[in-house]
């Protein structure tokens, strides 16, 4: 029974993707929105939507739609907005630039406030959002927030983001589900997806265990090439939830040109390859 | 004394850590983007220290005193027109319509800062110690 809606749930949101290749949009009930309407070159927008309301033991899933708008006439390099894990080596013109990432957990309870530095010089806009409490990153081969442990939701959840180069850009989609029999033994499955017309060198760095790192090449890096959609398969005999994945994403020179942050299930106490922060400074 | 001499050596890590501190410390580089600071100190303390430890040994009488206070002087030079040009890029002052090579010229520069002032500072610590 859990298997056959998770599988309905997935139809419904596959067959929802080509109608928003171009868009990022979070679904679920708006909590908060800010936005920095500026000239040029840049302005930005962050929400936060609530996908499913918390149950008693399970976390809420939340999604966080991040826009910045290169408004000027010529590409914006290091965009850097840590207070909303997100990282851009160069944000094209006239283009905006979104990520919308579902993530397990509660919101912060009050807005933070944080740069977000472009360019060469230490100009920057200051911003407010409100980002996830248990916040964007984890530590290296640390275990996962126990804010996020024991929950077997098994909604699929989906994760979009922008990436640009100086002439060409592309959007990348993380789908991620799960299914069990007997809540013992878990069945994942993630979908990539490259909607762009640039071949990217993708690492997620989700948390994983036992034998996973042999099914998933992602975890240590692979290749997607432009308009395509790979599907990765994997088991775990532990519990498993939405965790954050910190992704980093590499041009043909093996260049970062973007580091952000998605949700994917992966065992409750998982541990991860990278350190989340080494690979947010990949991106130069 | 063998020793004291390979000991003198460790003031090229003065140099080598001027840009770990510049990333710690934004006011030493107020004008910079501080995720280009970050990015680039590792690669920059490496070629400080080697830069410093080439003039301070050079500077040694049996070497070539004369080649070590040029190379100094070079680097002095090279350092301050880095900052004034680094501080011109960030006011746009320059290449505004180029931004790729903007920021291609910001790192280098930015390299080339750290590499001059270990020169010099390699040539001092050699008067000094």
């Amino acid at each position: 029974m859990i298997r056959l809606s998770l599988s309905l749930c997935v139809l419904v949101i596959m067959s929802q993707s080509p109608a928003r290749a171009q868009e990022c949009d979070c679904p679920g009930t708006q909590i908060a929105r800010f936005k920095g309407d500026h000239d040029t070159p840049l302005s930005w927008v962050f929400i936060t939507s609530v996908v499913t309301e918390a149950r008693s033991d399970v976390p809420p899933l939340m999604c966080y739609s991040r826009t910045v708008h290169n408004t000027s006439t010529a590409p914006v390099f290091n965009v850097s907005w840590k207070i909303a894990g997100y990282e851009r080596r160069v944000i094209r013109e006239q283009r905006p630039n979104s990520s919308c990432p579902q993530l397990s957990g509660f919101a912060e309870s009050s807005p933070k406030s944080g740069p977000l530095y472009y360019g060469i010089s230490s100009e920057h806009y200051d911003t407010n959002v409100l980002p996830p409490r248990a916040g964007w990153m984890q530590q290296a081969a640390a275990p996962t927030s126990t804010d996020l442990a024991i929950s077997i939701d098994l909604h699929a959840v989906r994760s979009v983001f922008d990436v640009d180069t100086v002439d060409a850009s592309t959007q990348l989609v993380v789908y991620s589900s799960a299914s069990t029999d007997d809540r013992k033994f878990y069945q994942l499955k993630y979908e990539i997806e490259n909607r762009g017309n640039v071949p990217v060198f993708m690492i997620v760095n989700l948390p994983i265990a036992g034998s996973m790192d042999k099914d998933l090449p992602f975890v240590s890096g692979f290749w997607i090439q432009p308009e395509t959609r790979q599907t990765f398969y994997s088991k775990a005999s532990e519990p498993v939830d939405v965790q954050r994945a910190t992704v980093l994403v590499l041009d043909q020179n093996k260049k970062g040109l973007a580091a952000d942050v998605v949700g994917v299930y992966a065992p409750s106490n998982g541990k991860r390859f990278l350190s989340d922060e080494s690979l947010f400074n990949e991106v130069h | 004394m063998l020793w004291i001499e390979r000991a003198k050596q460790l003031q090229a890590l003065f140099a080598g850590a001027l840009p770990l501190i510049a990333a710690k410390v934004q006011f030493l580089l107020p004008f910079l983007n501080p995720k280009i600071v970050e990015e680039l100190w590792p690669i920059t303390s490496l070629l400080a220290i080697v830069s410093s430890g080439v003039t301070y040994n050079l500077a040694s009488d049996s070497q070539s005193p004369r080649g070590a206070r040029n190379l100094a002087m070079a680097g002095l030079f090279s350092a301050v027109t880095s900052t004034f040009l680094l501080i011109a890029l960030a006011d746009d002052l320059f290449l505004r319509e180029a931004p790729a090579v903007q920021d291609a010229l910001t790192r280098c520069l930015f390299a080339i800062l750290f590499v001059g002032i270990g020169s010099a500072i390699g040539w001092v610590s050699a008067k000094m110690l």
